[in-house]
């Protein structure tokens, strides 16, 4: 400014110095300093082309519930209808429809399109249509705000929205998302929900229990401008059972109290195992399995052992004595079916029990209940069992004439059995040599080995018998395993532990624990989580069998030895998920998740609108929020216009000129 | 050297018997004590005929070694004092009741001195160094493992009470002080060798009853400490 006020003083003085004040000249001089006080501006056009404005309308099922006479999406339509003149002056503009994924359309077809997607996945279409956006583009996104999933995604141009559908702005709801399938009487066990709640609402609760109880609550807090979270909601099972139900409530209930509650069912199993053991004479094997049960606090053991044979002479009287009588009557009239395994260790029942009553223990072990026979000189000797009501059930058959052998044999593990398949690798178990065999001719047809001799002959073996489950440990010599070595012992301790959970159906020896959920809507993203016992050189498949074919899903490790795997359900009808866990030698365990997807769409679950989800997106975008049901192309901030305003006079190339011409007139008026 | 192992496995286990059978094993001491064979066979005898424990008529003598492996109750007598053992002797043993293993020490012969006493205390500290070698109360459940409440009796009377080394809960040793060997030895015309003193015929009963208590106290724990055997051993002991 003060150069140009410098310029002008001298082109003045200049001016005024002119001796032959001719009127051409002055007027030129005066037309040359005018020109530079005003100091025109000519505005200079930027050549950049329109930027792109991205028109995004929601087509899933709830863009068709009507407000009023119009549907959603036609109101939105009709909206974008009116404004399109001033949209098309200031953008260039592109047209996309989305439900479960976006479509790029012509203008036509984008004014025909139809509200009938199964899901809508406004962030993630969004996400997806901001990056294929050019710099300097954005969105226009029309939406009733119902997002299916509330995944969090990044949007790489501002995304500009207009919420259309009738609010229940103040609607709270709660959704169950994954839930084991088994847990532990007891234990603390986890049930993730999701909980949507609009901004600014007050604190909530959630509380979680059995039909009729009271049950637990965890408050809900929910930080500045968040709308969805997934918690993790803690409960104890109290009593044990299959499907056993436990609702989910929200609190405190609100305009819209249906969607505040969910349930979901558990088979729930006895932390605390009931064991009945029984041996036919003290021995190590008696020894070192009652310290091993006994070392376990999940097992409540009762046992007996026959300390004085029926024709020993003790010579002191009976008081003095801490025997007590074998309560058989007792055992197997009332409480057999109270024990979840009976373990018979070198038991020659005929000296003690009517075959009768093994027939109580064939009863309950089919319905549910468990049996170890475990071998020595007195188990099958004149083939005493294969001849009783059990021997229908056992997993070996009669050697008839057999008899109780001492010769040596050394084991073998089945990698493929879960009682053994994460112990068969340890090799110093089989170079111990163990003496003992009780007499057994093979396996039974529907048996499975679990140990052998090297020779392959069964050492233990396994089968289902209706509901319970039976093994048959042919020897009474593995407690030399636990003075062996403490690689061993090892092997000891954890072959009778996965026995007994084995036989029990505990899930201690699941391979694969799954957390899900068995009830989806189409378009509800499927969500399952996949724990592994040993995840240890583990490679896992997850293969989806849907009515219409079926497809890999990559599992996402969230933890060692954790995986989930997520995908979006369209087809009605029964799915399932098979998950293969492979190790070193191959499949090593397999599991079948199966659900069922009804034919409604989770669109139609919830029709209300939720236009707090879009202004979360347009916060986040870094875009504006247009308002409920109609909006302005006015509103639609362009991008900076960068078009620049040109000043000839103020260009150097004029000032020279205006220089050189004042420099002309006062040479030309004093060099006459 | 898996070839060996095996071997050396085999080698033992062509001694031993099949299954889970009780099988005495004394430990052979250079310049140590033996139990009087007659003893021995006594003992196994009474146990094969008042009990259903069914050992062999024969009990095996060995040296420390791997050997023991294949034998879990283990027995060492003696006199004067506990033969040393070797620092690889100390560390088997260790291992042995570690892995379930029960060793038995009888003191044979009782000079008035505590000689054999301090020594096993030594011995037990230096296998066990955190455990102490501890009197066993008199309502512990070895003395009720198959008879009642019978006394700590042997052939000498130097001590009323057994000795033991608890690991996690149970008697990995136990220890008598009154020569219990010595009450059930036998000439060969059957006639026992020593009389009992001061209790005599009484006094050796109450022997006969405590070695079966320890035996069966070693196949079966704390069996008789279960809840279904309390009330009932409660009243027979109201009886008397």
């Amino acid at each position: 400014m003060i150069e140009d006020l410098t310029l002008v003083f001298f082109a003045l003085l200049a001016y005024l110095t002119i001796r032959r004040r001719g009127v051409f000249y002055r007027l030129a001089a005066l037309a040359v300093v005018f020109f530079l006080i005003a100091n025109p501006a000519i505005r200079k056009k930027s050549s950049a082309p329109a930027p792109v404005l991205a028109v995004c309308l929601d087509t899933s099922s709830s863009m068709a519930v009507k407000n009023g006479k119009s549907s959603r999406l036609e109101a939105a339509k009709g909206a974008l209808r009116r404004e399109l003149p001033d949209l098309k002056k200031k953008f260039k503009l592109v047209f996309y429809t989305f439900d479960s994924e976006p479509r790029l359309l012509g203008e036509s077809a984008f004014f025909n399109s139809r509200a009938s997607g199964g899901a809508s996945l406004i962030s993630r279409s969004a996400s997806e249509i901001t990056a294929s956006l050019p710099e300097g583009g954005s969105m226009l996104l029309l939406s009733d705000g119902r997002d299916t999933t509330s995944e969090s995604c990044y949007f790489s141009k501002p995304v500009h929205c207009a919420g259309f559908g009738q609010l229940l702005e103040d609607d709270m709801s709660l959704k169950i998302l994954e839930y084991p399938e088994k847990v532990f009487q007891g234990s603390v066990s986890k049930a993730r929900v999701r909980v949507e709640c609009p901004p600014g609402r007050g604190p909530a609760r959630i509380r979680i229990g059995r039909p009729g109880e009271k049950g637990g609550e965890k408050p809900v807090v929910f930080s500045e401008g968040e709308t969805v979270k997934d918690i993790d909601v803690e409960f104890i099972p109290g009593e044990a059972g299959d499907n056993i139900r436990y609702n989910v409530e929200l609190l405190p209930s609100d305009t819209n109290p249906g969607n505040n509650s969910d349930f979901f069912r558990v088979s729930v199993f006895k932390s605390l195992m009931k064991v009945l053991f029984i041996s036919g004479r003290p021995g190590w094997e008696y020894s070192n399995l009652r310290a091993l049960i006994k070392s376990d606090k999940r097992i409540d053991l009762t046992s007996f052992v026959i300390l004085r044979n029926p024709s020993d002479y003790v010579p002191f009287p009976d008081n003095k004595l801490s025997l007590i009588p074998f309560p058989v009557r007792e055992i197997f009239l009332n409480d057999i079916t109270n024990y979840d395994l009976v373990i018979l260790l070198n038991f020659d029942y005929t000296k003690f029990i009517s075959p009768d009553y093994l027939s109580l223990l064939l009863r309950h072990i089919r319905s549910g209940g468990a049996l170890m026979l475990i071998g020595g000189e007195d188990l099958f000797s004149n083939g005493n069992y294969f001849k009783s009501p059990l021997g229908e059930i056992l997993p070996v058959t009669e050697c008839p004439g057999g008899s109780f052998s001492e010769e040596k044999f050394f084991l073998r593990a089945s990698p493929s059995h879960p009682v053994t398949s994460l112990i068969s690798g340890i090799s110093a178990a089989g170079d111990v040599p163990l003496k003992g065999m009780s007499p057994a001719s093979s396996l039974a047809p529907d048996a499975q080995s679990v140990l052998t001799t090297s020779g392959g002959d069964p050492v233990a073996a396994v089968r289902n018998e209706g509901k319970g489950r039976v093994m048959t440990l042919l020897t009474n010599s593995l407690w030399r395993l636990f003075f062996a070595g403490p690689e061993t012992s090892y092997f000891y301790q954890e072959f009778f532990k996965n026995s007994f959970a084995w036989l029990t159906r505990s899930p201690l020896l699941d391979e694969i624990s799954l957390s899900g959920r068995k009830n989806y809507k189409i378009g509800e993203d499927l969500l399952l989580r996949i724990q592994l016992r040993n995840a240890l050189h583990s490679g896992v498949t997850v293969r989806h069998v849907a009515p219409g074919g079926q497809s890999y899903l990559p599992p996402v490790m969230v933890s060692p030895g954790v995986f989930v795997v997520k995908k979006i359900i369209e087809e009605p009808g029964p799915h399932s998920v098979r998950i293969s866990v492979s190790g070193e030698r191959g499949v090593r365990a397999e599991k079948v998740f199966s659900f069922t997807v009804t034919e409604k769409s989770i669109e139609e679950e919830n029709t209300s609108a939720k236009h707090s989800h879009l202004r979360e997106i347009s916060r986040l975008s870094l875009g504006k929020y247009l308002g409920s049901d109609l909006f302005r192309a006015a509103d639609i901030p362009a991008p900076v216009d960068d078009s620049g305003f040109y000043h000839p006079a103020m260009k150097n190339y004029y000032l020279i000129f205006t220089a050189l011409f004042f420099v002309g007139l006062w040479f030309k008026d004093n060099t006459r | 050297m898996k070839v060996f192992k095996i071997l050396f496995f085999l080698l033992l286990s062509a001694c031993c018997f099949a299954g889970d059978l009780f099988e005495l094993c004394i430990i052979k001491k250079s310049g140590g004590s033996s139990p009087l064979s007659s003893s021995v066979e006594a003992v196994l005898k009474y146990l094969a005929s008042s009990t259903s424990i069914d050992p062999p008529t024969d009990a095996v003598y060995l040296e420390v070694g791997q050997g023991i492996f294949d034998y879990p109750f283990l027995c060492v007598t003696g006199k004067g004092s506990l033969k040393d053992f070797t620092r690889k002797e100390t560390a088997l043993l260790a291992k042995h009741l570690s892995s379930g293993g029960f060793l038995f020490i009888d003191e044979t012969e009782s000079y008035g001195l505590d000689d054999f006493y301090r020594s096993v205390k030594d011995f037990s500290a230096g296998i066990f160094p955190a455990a102490a070698l501890e009197k066993i109360p008199e309502d512990d459940v070895i003395f009720r493992s198959f008879y009642l409440q019978p006394k700590a009796a042997g052939r000498n009377s130097v001590s009323p009470s057994l000795y033991g080394v608890r690991i996690d809960g149970r008697w990995v040793i136990v220890y008598s002080r009154n020569d219990i060997f010595g009450a059930w030895a036998r000439d060969e015309s059957g006639r026992f060798i020593y009389s009992c003193y001061p209790g005599g015929e009484a006094q050796r009963l109450e022997a006969v009853k405590i070695t079966v208590n320890i035996v069966m106290y070693s196949l079966t724990g704390t069996y008789k400490k279960d809840i279904i055997h309390r009330d009932f051993i409660e009243r027979k002991l109201k009886s008397w």
